[in-house]
Protein backbone atom coordinates (compact mmCIF):
# COMPACT_ATOMS: atom_id res chain seq x y z
CA UNK A 1 0.00 0.00 0.00
CA UNK A 2 2.72 2.10 0.94
CA UNK A 3 4.57 1.53 -2.47
CA UNK A 4 1.58 2.53 -4.45
CA UNK A 5 0.67 5.97 -2.40
CA UNK A 6 3.70 7.67 -1.43
CA UNK A 7 4.46 8.59 -4.69
CA UNK A 8 1.13 10.23 -5.59
CA UNK A 9 1.64 12.24 -2.45
CA UNK A 10 5.25 13.59 -3.32
CA UNK A 11 3.92 14.26 -6.29
CA UNK A 12 0.73 16.59 -4.99
CA UNK A 13 2.86 18.10 -2.33
CA UNK A 14 5.63 18.90 -4.54
CA UNK A 15 2.84 20.17 -7.08
CA UNK A 16 1.66 22.15 -4.30
CA UNK A 17 5.19 23.61 -3.10
CA UNK A 18 5.72 24.86 -6.30
CA UNK A 19 2.31 26.50 -6.94
CA UNK A 20 3.09 28.19 -3.56
CA UNK A 21 6.62 29.17 -4.53
CA UNK A 22 5.52 30.97 -7.87
CA UNK A 23 2.70 32.34 -6.44
CA UNK A 24 4.90 34.70 -3.84
CA UNK A 25 7.76 35.19 -6.48
CA UNK A 26 5.16 36.02 -8.74
CA UNK A 27 4.05 38.77 -6.06
CA UNK A 28 7.47 39.60 -5.33
CA UNK A 29 8.71 40.44 -8.74
CA UNK A 30 5.30 42.36 -10.00
CA UNK A 31 6.24 45.96 -8.93
CA UNK A 32 10.02 45.35 -10.23
CA UNK A 33 9.79 43.74 -13.61
CA UNK A 34 6.93 46.52 -14.36
CA UNK A 35 9.36 49.02 -13.24
CA UNK A 36 12.12 47.72 -15.78
CA UNK A 37 9.72 46.67 -18.37
CA UNK A 38 7.98 50.27 -18.48
CA UNK A 39 11.38 52.05 -18.74
CA UNK A 40 11.41 50.22 -22.40
CA UNK A 41 8.33 51.60 -23.26
CA UNK A 42 6.69 55.40 -23.57
CA UNK A 43 4.07 56.61 -21.10
CA UNK A 44 1.33 56.51 -24.08
CA UNK A 45 2.40 52.86 -23.98
CA UNK A 46 1.92 52.55 -20.67
CA UNK A 47 -1.58 53.96 -20.55
CA UNK A 48 -2.67 51.81 -23.18
CA UNK A 49 -1.50 48.38 -22.14
CA UNK A 50 0.75 48.14 -19.17
CA UNK A 51 1.42 44.41 -19.03
CA UNK A 52 3.17 42.36 -21.44
CA UNK A 53 6.48 43.11 -22.85
CA UNK A 54 7.05 46.44 -24.64
CA UNK A 55 6.13 46.55 -28.28
CA UNK A 56 8.33 47.97 -29.93
CA UNK A 57 11.12 48.51 -27.11
CA UNK A 58 12.19 51.95 -26.35
CA UNK A 59 15.40 53.13 -25.57
CA UNK A 60 15.26 56.92 -25.16
CA UNK A 61 14.21 56.69 -21.73
CA UNK A 62 17.35 54.84 -20.18
CA UNK A 63 19.69 56.12 -22.82
CA UNK A 64 18.57 59.69 -21.93
CA UNK A 65 18.94 59.05 -18.08
CA UNK A 66 22.74 57.54 -18.76
CA UNK A 67 23.18 60.79 -20.76
CA UNK A 68 21.85 63.04 -17.54
CA UNK A 69 24.65 64.94 -15.79
CA UNK A 70 22.46 65.25 -12.91
CA UNK A 71 22.17 60.90 -12.37
CA UNK A 72 25.56 60.84 -12.67
CA UNK A 73 26.43 63.46 -9.98
CA UNK A 74 23.96 61.27 -7.78
CA UNK A 75 25.46 58.37 -8.44
CA UNK A 76 28.54 60.06 -7.17
CA UNK A 77 27.25 61.29 -4.15
CA UNK A 78 26.05 57.96 -3.62
CA UNK A 79 29.27 56.44 -3.70
CA UNK A 80 31.37 58.58 -1.81
CA UNK A 81 29.19 58.80 1.39
CA UNK A 82 28.59 54.80 1.03
CA UNK A 83 32.80 54.45 1.29
CA UNK A 84 33.36 56.99 3.55
CA UNK A 85 30.75 55.49 5.41
CA UNK A 86 32.17 51.79 5.38
CA UNK A 87 35.84 53.48 5.50
CA UNK A 88 34.92 54.96 8.90
CA UNK A 89 33.27 51.53 10.37
CA UNK A 90 35.69 48.95 9.71
CA UNK A 91 38.45 50.43 11.67
CA UNK A 92 35.96 51.50 14.34
CA UNK A 93 33.66 48.19 14.23
CA UNK A 94 36.72 45.95 13.78
CA UNK A 95 39.16 47.29 16.88
CA UNK A 96 35.76 47.16 18.96
CA UNK A 97 34.96 43.69 18.26
CA UNK A 98 38.53 42.69 18.66
CA UNK A 99 38.77 43.83 22.52
CA UNK A 100 35.37 42.34 22.96
CA UNK A 101 36.05 39.13 21.78
CA UNK A 102 39.71 38.30 22.77
CA UNK A 103 40.34 39.84 26.50
CA UNK A 104 38.28 39.57 29.34
CA UNK A 105 37.20 42.51 31.35
CA UNK A 106 35.11 43.95 33.74
CA UNK A 107 31.62 45.21 32.20
CA UNK A 108 32.56 43.32 28.69
CA UNK A 109 29.30 42.07 28.40
CA UNK A 110 27.45 45.01 29.64
CA UNK A 111 29.53 46.67 26.75
CA UNK A 112 27.96 44.21 24.60
CA UNK A 113 24.62 44.49 25.44
CA UNK A 114 25.37 47.91 24.98
CA UNK A 115 26.01 47.60 21.64
CA UNK A 116 22.87 45.04 21.43
CA UNK A 117 20.55 47.68 21.94
CA UNK A 118 21.76 50.50 19.71
CA UNK A 119 21.51 47.68 17.19
CA UNK A 120 17.67 48.59 18.22
CA UNK A 121 17.69 52.05 18.29
CA UNK A 122 16.59 53.30 14.86
CA UNK A 123 17.33 56.28 13.34
CA UNK A 124 13.70 57.24 13.11
CA UNK A 125 13.20 57.90 17.06
CA UNK A 126 16.74 60.16 17.07
CA UNK A 127 15.41 62.23 13.34
CA UNK A 128 14.51 65.36 15.13
CA UNK A 129 17.72 65.94 17.87
CA UNK A 130 19.90 64.58 14.98
CA UNK A 131 18.67 67.33 13.06
CA UNK A 132 18.98 69.82 15.42
CA UNK A 133 22.48 68.88 16.92
CA UNK A 134 23.93 68.62 13.13
CA UNK A 135 22.51 72.19 12.25
CA UNK A 136 24.39 73.01 15.47
CA UNK A 137 27.00 71.82 14.36
CA UNK A 138 27.03 73.41 10.69
CA UNK A 139 26.67 70.11 9.12
CA UNK A 140 23.54 70.26 7.47
CA UNK A 141 24.03 71.11 3.57
CA UNK A 142 26.97 68.91 3.71
CA UNK A 143 27.52 64.97 2.98
CA UNK A 144 29.15 64.41 6.44
CA UNK A 145 26.52 64.93 7.75
CA UNK A 146 24.97 61.80 6.30
CA UNK A 147 28.26 60.08 6.62
CA UNK A 148 28.99 61.19 10.16
CA UNK A 149 25.49 59.71 11.67
CA UNK A 150 25.50 57.03 9.67
CA UNK A 151 28.46 55.50 10.94
CA UNK A 152 27.40 55.51 14.64
CA UNK A 153 24.03 53.41 13.78
CA UNK A 154 25.81 51.34 11.68
CA UNK A 155 28.65 50.17 13.86
CA UNK A 156 26.35 47.97 16.11
CA UNK A 157 25.82 45.76 13.75
CA UNK A 158 29.10 45.63 12.43
CA UNK A 159 30.40 44.84 15.85
CA UNK A 160 27.50 41.83 16.63
CA UNK A 161 28.65 40.28 13.26
CA UNK A 162 32.46 40.46 14.16
CA UNK A 163 32.71 39.47 17.76
CA UNK A 164 31.48 35.71 16.83
CA UNK A 165 33.80 35.29 13.90
CA UNK A 166 37.03 36.63 15.75
CA UNK A 167 36.09 34.42 18.11
CA UNK A 168 35.88 31.55 16.67
CA UNK A 169 39.49 32.02 15.85
CA UNK A 170 41.45 29.49 17.82
CA UNK A 171 43.41 30.47 21.03
CA UNK A 172 46.47 28.58 19.47
CA UNK A 173 47.04 31.19 16.67
CA UNK A 174 47.27 33.88 18.97
CA UNK A 175 49.52 31.68 21.49
CA UNK A 176 51.80 30.99 18.59
CA UNK A 177 51.83 34.64 17.86
CA UNK A 178 52.78 35.71 21.37
CA UNK A 179 55.18 32.52 21.52
CA UNK A 180 57.20 34.31 18.30
CA UNK A 181 56.82 37.85 19.15
CA UNK A 182 54.33 39.57 18.62
CA UNK A 183 52.02 41.41 20.47
CA UNK A 184 48.37 42.32 20.49
CA UNK A 185 48.42 45.09 17.81
CA UNK A 186 50.40 43.37 15.39
CA UNK A 187 47.98 40.09 15.88
CA UNK A 188 45.22 41.88 15.45
CA UNK A 189 46.37 43.46 12.34
CA UNK A 190 48.54 40.99 10.98
CA UNK A 191 46.41 37.45 11.78
CA UNK A 192 42.92 38.61 12.71
CA UNK A 193 42.08 41.22 10.07
CA UNK A 194 43.76 38.93 7.11
CA UNK A 195 41.76 35.72 8.37
CA UNK A 196 38.83 37.55 8.78
CA UNK A 197 38.05 38.75 5.59
CA UNK A 198 35.08 37.16 4.65
CA UNK A 199 33.53 38.79 8.08
CA UNK A 200 34.96 42.39 6.87
CA UNK A 201 33.42 42.32 3.28
CA UNK A 202 29.85 40.98 4.23
CA UNK A 203 30.21 44.35 7.08
CA UNK A 204 31.24 46.27 3.85
CA UNK A 205 28.73 44.89 1.48
CA UNK A 206 26.03 45.68 4.05
CA UNK A 207 27.47 48.89 5.10
CA UNK A 208 27.29 50.04 1.01
CA UNK A 209 24.31 48.89 0.24
CA UNK A 210 22.40 50.10 3.67
CA UNK A 211 24.29 53.39 2.65
CA UNK A 212 23.21 53.45 -0.64
CA UNK A 213 19.44 53.01 0.47
CA UNK A 214 19.12 55.72 2.89
CA UNK A 215 16.80 57.91 2.23
CA UNK A 216 15.44 59.78 5.69
CA UNK A 217 19.06 60.83 6.66
CA UNK A 218 19.70 62.33 3.34
CA UNK A 219 16.37 63.74 3.53
CA UNK A 220 17.20 65.66 6.37
CA UNK A 221 20.79 66.23 5.83
CA UNK A 222 21.26 67.26 1.98
CA UNK A 223 19.40 70.49 1.34
CA UNK A 224 21.45 71.23 -1.87
CA UNK A 225 20.42 69.73 -5.43
CA UNK A 226 23.80 69.47 -6.29
CA UNK A 227 24.46 67.15 -3.05
CA UNK A 228 21.39 64.76 -3.84
CA UNK A 229 21.85 61.10 -3.33
CA UNK A 230 20.30 58.76 -5.96
CA UNK A 231 17.07 57.99 -3.62
CA UNK A 232 16.55 61.85 -3.37
CA UNK A 233 16.93 62.45 -6.64
CA UNK A 234 14.45 59.89 -7.60
CA UNK A 235 12.19 61.02 -5.37
CA UNK A 236 12.05 64.55 -6.68
CA UNK A 237 12.15 63.13 -10.30
CA UNK A 238 8.94 61.04 -9.70
CA UNK A 239 7.42 64.07 -8.31
CA UNK A 240 8.38 66.03 -10.74
CA UNK A 241 8.24 64.28 -13.82
CA UNK A 242 4.97 62.98 -12.32
CA UNK A 243 2.94 62.69 -15.88
CA UNK A 244 6.19 60.87 -17.46
CA UNK A 245 5.73 57.45 -16.40
CA UNK A 246 8.27 56.21 -18.39
CA UNK A 247 11.13 58.18 -17.50
CA UNK A 248 10.81 58.03 -13.95
CA UNK A 249 10.33 54.05 -13.92
CA UNK A 250 14.04 53.71 -16.20
CA UNK A 251 15.72 56.72 -13.86
CA UNK A 252 14.46 53.99 -10.75
CA UNK A 253 15.67 50.98 -12.43
CA UNK A 254 18.76 52.37 -13.23
CA UNK A 255 19.57 53.94 -9.48
CA UNK A 256 18.69 50.06 -8.48
CA UNK A 257 21.28 48.60 -10.24
CA UNK A 258 24.55 49.56 -9.22
CA UNK A 259 23.63 48.03 -5.17
CA UNK A 260 21.77 45.14 -7.54
CA UNK A 261 25.22 44.19 -8.89
CA UNK A 262 27.27 44.39 -5.67
CA UNK A 263 24.59 42.38 -3.83
CA UNK A 264 24.92 39.56 -7.14
CA UNK A 265 28.32 39.63 -6.33
CA UNK A 266 27.95 39.42 -2.52
CA UNK A 267 25.02 37.45 -2.23
CA UNK A 268 26.04 33.86 -1.11
CA UNK A 269 28.38 35.73 1.26
CA UNK A 270 25.91 38.13 3.08
CA UNK A 271 23.53 35.35 3.49
CA UNK A 272 26.03 32.66 5.07
CA UNK A 273 27.61 35.99 7.16
CA UNK A 274 24.48 37.00 8.39
CA UNK A 275 23.02 34.14 9.38
CA UNK A 276 26.45 32.70 10.33
CA UNK A 277 26.65 35.50 12.89
CA UNK A 278 22.84 35.43 13.91
CA UNK A 279 22.96 31.62 14.45
CA UNK A 280 26.03 30.53 15.97
CA UNK A 281 26.63 33.24 17.99
CA UNK B 1 41.15 13.65 24.28
CA UNK B 2 45.25 14.23 24.18
CA UNK B 3 44.90 16.71 22.28
CA UNK B 4 42.69 18.80 24.62
CA UNK B 5 45.26 18.25 27.59
CA UNK B 6 47.73 19.55 25.63
CA UNK B 7 45.90 22.37 24.34
CA UNK B 8 44.70 23.31 27.79
CA UNK B 9 48.36 22.97 29.39
CA UNK B 10 49.42 24.78 26.54
CA UNK B 11 46.73 27.63 27.64
CA UNK B 12 47.72 27.35 31.23
CA UNK B 13 50.98 28.26 30.47
CA UNK B 14 50.07 31.23 28.14
CA UNK B 15 52.57 34.15 28.45
CA UNK B 16 49.84 36.25 29.66
CA UNK B 17 50.07 38.03 32.97
CA UNK B 18 52.93 39.81 31.73
CA UNK B 19 51.10 41.45 28.67
CA UNK B 20 47.90 42.01 31.21
CA UNK B 21 48.46 45.51 31.28
CA UNK B 22 48.89 46.33 27.81
CA UNK B 23 45.81 44.01 27.25
CA UNK B 24 43.76 45.72 29.44
CA UNK B 25 45.11 49.13 27.68
CA UNK B 26 44.21 47.66 24.07
CA UNK B 27 40.70 46.71 25.28
CA UNK B 28 39.96 50.10 26.20
CA UNK B 29 41.72 51.75 23.32
CA UNK B 30 39.66 49.45 21.06
CA UNK B 31 36.34 49.62 22.73
CA UNK B 32 36.65 53.65 23.77
CA UNK B 33 36.41 55.32 19.64
CA UNK B 34 33.49 52.93 18.83
CA UNK B 35 31.71 53.78 22.49
CA UNK B 36 32.59 57.44 22.05
CA UNK B 37 31.06 57.18 18.84
CA UNK B 38 27.91 55.83 19.33
CA UNK B 39 27.16 57.81 22.69
CA UNK B 40 28.25 61.07 20.73
CA UNK B 41 25.53 60.44 17.81
CA UNK B 42 23.00 57.79 19.20
CA UNK B 43 22.96 58.18 22.98
CA UNK B 44 22.96 62.03 23.06
CA UNK B 45 20.59 62.67 20.56
CA UNK B 46 18.47 60.28 22.44
CA UNK B 47 18.41 61.67 25.76
CA UNK B 48 18.37 64.76 23.75
CA UNK B 49 14.87 63.76 21.97
CA UNK B 50 13.57 62.74 25.55
CA UNK B 51 14.64 66.40 26.66
CA UNK B 52 12.86 68.02 23.61
CA UNK B 53 9.52 66.36 24.75
CA UNK B 54 9.14 68.23 27.44
CA UNK B 55 10.13 71.52 26.07
CA UNK B 56 8.38 74.02 23.47
CA UNK B 57 11.70 73.81 21.24
CA UNK B 58 11.12 74.91 17.54
CA UNK B 59 12.66 75.15 14.44
CA UNK B 60 12.57 78.97 14.81
CA UNK B 61 13.25 78.86 18.31
CA UNK B 62 15.84 76.72 19.30
CA UNK B 63 16.44 76.90 23.44
CA UNK B 64 15.33 74.50 25.34
CA UNK B 65 12.50 76.05 27.75
CA UNK B 66 10.96 73.13 30.19
CA UNK B 67 7.23 73.34 29.97
CA UNK B 68 7.19 69.76 31.68
CA UNK B 69 3.70 67.95 29.87
CA UNK B 70 2.12 70.62 28.07
CA UNK B 71 3.99 69.66 24.92
CA UNK B 72 2.91 66.28 25.59
CA UNK B 73 -0.40 66.93 26.02
CA UNK B 74 -0.73 68.91 23.14
CA UNK B 75 0.38 65.44 21.23
CA UNK B 76 -2.27 63.74 22.83
CA UNK B 77 -4.87 66.63 22.05
CA UNK B 78 -4.33 66.05 18.56
CA UNK B 79 -7.22 63.23 17.01
CA UNK B 80 -4.09 62.42 14.14
CA UNK B 81 -1.69 61.02 16.42
CA UNK B 82 -4.26 58.57 18.00
CA UNK B 83 -4.60 57.73 14.02
CA UNK B 84 -1.05 57.52 13.62
CA UNK B 85 -0.53 55.15 16.62
CA UNK B 86 -3.22 52.84 16.03
CA UNK B 87 -1.87 52.76 12.46
CA UNK B 88 1.53 51.75 13.21
CA UNK B 89 0.21 49.32 15.43
CA UNK B 90 -2.17 47.89 12.55
CA UNK B 91 0.44 48.35 9.75
CA UNK B 92 2.96 46.12 12.17
CA UNK B 93 0.14 43.02 13.64
CA UNK B 94 -0.81 42.55 9.95
CA UNK B 95 1.86 42.68 7.61
CA UNK B 96 4.04 40.62 10.17
CA UNK B 97 1.18 38.54 10.46
CA UNK B 98 1.86 37.91 6.83
CA UNK B 99 5.35 37.78 7.39
CA UNK B 100 5.26 35.06 9.22
CA UNK B 101 3.01 33.22 6.94
CA UNK B 102 4.72 33.54 3.37
CA UNK B 103 8.47 33.94 5.04
CA UNK B 104 7.88 30.06 6.20
CA UNK B 105 6.21 29.01 3.17
CA UNK B 106 9.11 30.69 1.38
CA UNK B 107 11.75 28.78 3.50
CA UNK B 108 10.19 25.87 3.01
CA UNK B 109 10.39 25.65 -0.58
CA UNK B 110 14.19 27.31 -0.77
CA UNK B 111 15.19 24.36 1.47
CA UNK B 112 13.90 21.40 -0.85
CA UNK B 113 15.67 20.88 -3.79
CA UNK B 114 14.73 21.27 -7.26
CA UNK B 115 15.77 22.84 -10.56
CA UNK B 116 16.73 27.04 -10.65
CA UNK B 117 16.69 26.99 -7.13
CA UNK B 118 19.41 29.59 -7.34
CA UNK B 119 18.24 31.88 -9.90
CA UNK B 120 14.87 31.42 -7.40
CA UNK B 121 17.07 32.57 -4.20
CA UNK B 122 18.43 35.34 -5.54
CA UNK B 123 15.20 37.10 -7.16
CA UNK B 124 13.48 36.28 -3.92
CA UNK B 125 16.24 38.24 -1.92
CA UNK B 126 15.81 41.24 -4.85
CA UNK B 127 13.57 43.28 -2.48
CA UNK B 128 15.85 43.11 0.64
CA UNK B 129 18.47 45.12 -1.72
CA UNK B 130 16.71 47.31 -3.44
CA UNK B 131 16.36 50.79 -1.39
CA UNK B 132 12.83 50.97 0.69
CA UNK B 133 12.81 54.04 -1.48
CA UNK B 134 12.79 52.93 -4.67
CA UNK B 135 11.24 49.76 -4.69
CA UNK B 136 8.29 52.04 -3.23
CA UNK B 137 8.49 54.66 -6.19
CA UNK B 138 7.73 51.32 -8.37
CA UNK B 139 4.90 50.75 -6.20
CA UNK B 140 3.54 54.03 -6.27
CA UNK B 141 3.40 53.67 -10.49
CA UNK B 142 2.37 50.03 -9.54
CA UNK B 143 -0.18 51.23 -7.72
CA UNK B 144 -1.08 54.70 -9.71
CA UNK B 145 -4.04 56.31 -10.38
CA UNK B 146 -4.29 55.84 -14.06
CA UNK B 147 -1.23 53.71 -14.71
CA UNK B 148 -1.55 50.64 -12.81
CA UNK B 149 -1.53 47.55 -14.42
CA UNK B 150 -3.28 45.50 -11.70
CA UNK B 151 -6.11 47.66 -12.41
CA UNK B 152 -4.90 46.77 -15.89
CA UNK B 153 -5.75 42.76 -15.60
CA UNK B 154 -8.83 43.80 -13.52
CA UNK B 155 -10.05 45.36 -16.10
CA UNK B 156 -8.84 42.65 -18.68
CA UNK B 157 -10.56 39.69 -16.83
CA UNK B 158 -13.67 42.12 -16.55
CA UNK B 159 -13.58 42.67 -13.16
CA UNK B 160 -13.21 46.26 -12.80
CA UNK B 161 -14.60 48.97 -15.00
CA UNK B 162 -12.37 52.24 -14.66
CA UNK B 163 -10.13 52.61 -11.90
CA UNK B 164 -9.44 51.16 -8.32
CA UNK B 165 -7.70 54.32 -6.73
CA UNK B 166 -5.35 52.10 -4.93
CA UNK B 167 -3.99 55.12 -2.78
CA UNK B 168 -6.89 57.80 -2.95
CA UNK B 169 -9.24 55.74 -0.55
CA UNK B 170 -8.25 55.19 2.83
CA UNK B 171 -8.84 51.74 2.56
CA UNK B 172 -7.20 50.42 -0.12
CA UNK B 173 -4.63 53.25 1.00
CA UNK B 174 -4.26 51.38 4.36
CA UNK B 175 -4.22 48.15 2.46
CA UNK B 176 -1.58 49.43 0.17
CA UNK B 177 1.02 50.18 3.45
CA UNK B 178 0.79 46.89 4.44
CA UNK B 179 1.09 45.38 0.83
CA UNK B 180 4.52 47.21 0.12
CA UNK B 181 5.49 46.37 4.05
CA UNK B 182 5.00 42.88 3.79
CA UNK B 183 6.53 43.03 0.49
CA UNK B 184 9.91 44.16 1.69
CA UNK B 185 10.70 42.35 5.26
CA UNK B 186 9.44 39.09 3.92
CA UNK B 187 12.96 38.08 2.16
CA UNK B 188 14.78 38.94 4.86
CA UNK B 189 12.92 36.96 7.30
CA UNK B 190 12.68 33.68 4.62
CA UNK B 191 16.34 34.42 4.96
CA UNK B 192 16.39 34.30 8.97
CA UNK B 193 14.03 31.37 8.84
CA UNK B 194 16.09 29.51 6.43
CA UNK B 195 19.17 29.66 8.41
CA UNK B 196 17.31 27.98 11.45
CA UNK B 197 15.76 25.40 9.46
CA UNK B 198 19.07 24.23 7.91
CA UNK B 199 20.48 23.99 11.67
CA UNK B 200 17.57 21.52 12.39
CA UNK B 201 19.74 18.32 12.30
CA UNK B 202 18.79 15.78 9.30
CA UNK B 203 18.78 12.90 11.83
CA UNK B 204 15.50 14.11 12.71
CA UNK B 205 14.16 14.34 9.34
CA UNK B 206 15.09 10.96 8.66
CA UNK B 207 13.47 9.36 11.89
CA UNK B 208 10.41 11.04 11.09
CA UNK B 209 10.87 9.73 7.45
CA UNK B 210 11.36 6.23 9.22
CA UNK B 211 8.25 6.14 11.11
CA UNK B 212 6.00 7.11 8.32
CA UNK B 213 5.33 10.74 9.05
CA UNK B 214 4.31 12.33 5.59
CA UNK B 215 5.26 15.42 4.10
CA UNK B 216 2.18 17.85 6.06
CA UNK B 217 2.75 16.52 9.35
CA UNK B 218 6.56 16.51 9.07
CA UNK B 219 6.49 20.20 8.59
CA UNK B 220 3.76 20.76 10.32
CA UNK B 221 4.30 18.80 13.86
CA UNK B 222 8.38 18.74 13.64
CA UNK B 223 10.09 21.38 11.31
CA UNK B 224 7.70 23.96 12.15
CA UNK B 225 7.41 23.43 16.29
CA UNK B 226 11.63 23.54 15.82
CA UNK B 227 11.46 26.48 14.16
CA UNK B 228 9.63 28.34 16.76
CA UNK B 229 12.22 30.61 18.03
CA UNK B 230 14.09 31.23 14.56
CA UNK B 231 10.52 32.54 13.38
CA UNK B 232 10.54 34.28 16.82
CA UNK B 233 13.50 36.38 15.61
CA UNK B 234 12.18 37.13 12.58
CA UNK B 235 9.17 38.34 12.91
CA UNK B 236 11.07 40.66 15.98
CA UNK B 237 13.09 42.03 12.95
CA UNK B 238 10.31 42.74 11.20
CA UNK B 239 8.38 44.28 13.78
CA UNK B 240 11.49 46.97 14.56
CA UNK B 241 11.85 47.16 10.73
CA UNK B 242 7.57 48.09 10.38
CA UNK B 243 7.45 50.24 13.46
CA UNK B 244 10.32 52.20 12.87
CA UNK B 245 9.68 52.59 8.67
CA UNK B 246 8.59 56.31 7.50
CA UNK B 247 9.73 55.89 4.17
CA UNK B 248 7.19 53.09 2.81
CA UNK B 249 3.96 56.02 4.46
CA UNK B 250 6.42 59.10 2.57
CA UNK B 251 6.89 58.12 -0.38
CA UNK B 252 3.91 56.48 -0.91
CA UNK B 253 0.84 58.33 0.31
CA UNK B 254 2.74 61.32 2.50
CA UNK B 255 0.36 60.61 5.54
CA UNK B 256 -2.70 60.54 3.17
CA UNK B 257 -5.59 60.93 2.21
CA UNK B 258 -5.96 63.61 4.60
CA UNK B 259 -3.32 61.68 7.34
CA UNK B 260 -5.44 58.14 6.71
CA UNK B 261 -2.24 56.17 6.68
CA UNK B 262 0.00 58.59 9.11
CA UNK B 263 2.52 56.35 11.13
CA UNK B 264 4.01 57.51 14.40
CA UNK B 265 7.06 58.15 12.85
CA UNK B 266 5.79 60.23 9.85
CA UNK B 267 3.71 61.95 12.10
CA UNK B 268 6.83 63.51 14.13
CA UNK B 269 8.66 64.11 10.98
CA UNK B 270 6.54 66.09 9.39
CA UNK B 271 4.86 67.87 12.67
CA UNK B 272 8.75 68.29 13.46
CA UNK B 273 10.21 68.85 10.41
CA UNK B 274 7.70 70.31 8.05
CA UNK B 275 5.81 71.51 10.60
CA UNK B 276 8.90 73.13 12.27
CA UNK B 277 7.34 72.48 15.80
CA UNK B 278 10.38 69.90 17.05
CA UNK B 279 9.16 69.80 20.44
CA UNK B 280 5.56 68.18 19.60
CA UNK B 281 7.36 66.18 17.26
CA UNK B 282 9.78 64.73 19.56
CA UNK B 283 6.85 64.05 21.58
CA UNK B 284 5.45 61.88 19.05
CA UNK B 285 8.60 60.29 18.07
CA UNK B 286 8.63 59.20 21.98
CA UNK B 287 5.93 57.55 22.01
CA UNK B 288 7.86 54.67 19.73
CA UNK B 289 10.66 53.85 22.64
CA UNK B 290 7.88 51.89 24.48
CA UNK B 291 7.42 49.55 21.97
CA UNK B 292 11.15 49.35 20.45
CA UNK B 293 12.12 48.86 24.81
CA UNK B 294 9.53 45.82 24.27
CA UNK B 295 11.04 44.58 21.35
CA UNK B 296 14.30 44.58 22.18
CA UNK B 297 13.62 43.00 25.67
CA UNK B 298 11.75 40.35 23.75
CA UNK B 299 14.65 39.91 21.19
CA UNK B 300 17.73 39.61 24.41
CA UNK B 301 15.85 37.30 26.12
CA UNK B 302 14.80 34.94 23.43
CA UNK B 303 18.87 35.11 22.56
CA UNK B 304 19.73 34.03 26.14
CA UNK B 305 17.11 31.41 25.59
CA UNK B 306 17.72 29.92 22.18
CA UNK B 307 21.58 31.21 22.26
CA UNK B 308 21.05 32.83 18.87
CA UNK B 309 22.71 35.91 18.36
Amino acid sequence: MAVATIPVRRVLSRTVLYVVALAVLALILVPLVYAVLGGFRTTGQIAERPVGLPDPWIFTNYLGTLRSPAFWRQVWNSTFIALATTLLILPLSSLAAFALARYRFRGREAIYTFFTIGLLYPVVAATLPLWLTLRDLDLLGNPWGVILPQVAFGLPLSIVILRPFFRNIPDDLEDAAIIDGCGPLRFYWHVMLPLSRPALSTISVLTIVGSWNAFLLPLLVLTRQDQWTLPLGVNNISTQYGTDTALVLAYTVLSIVPALILYAIAERHIVSGVTSGAVKG
Amino acid sequence: MSDEALAAGVASRRPRRSLLDSERLLAVGGLTPAVVYIVALVGFPFVLAVLMAFSDVTVGDPSLDFVGLETLRQVLEDPVFWRALRNTLFFTVVSNALVVILATALALILTKDFKFKWLIRLLVLLPWTTPVSLATISWLWTLDTIFSPIDWVLRQLGLLEGNMIWLGQPRLALASVIIVHTWRIVPLAAVIVMAGMLAIPTEIRDASDIDGAGFWRRTFEIEIPLMAPIIGVAVLFGVILSVTDMTVVHVLTRGGPTNYTQVLASWAFYKGIEGGDLAQGAGTALFLLPVLVAVAALILRFARRTEVL
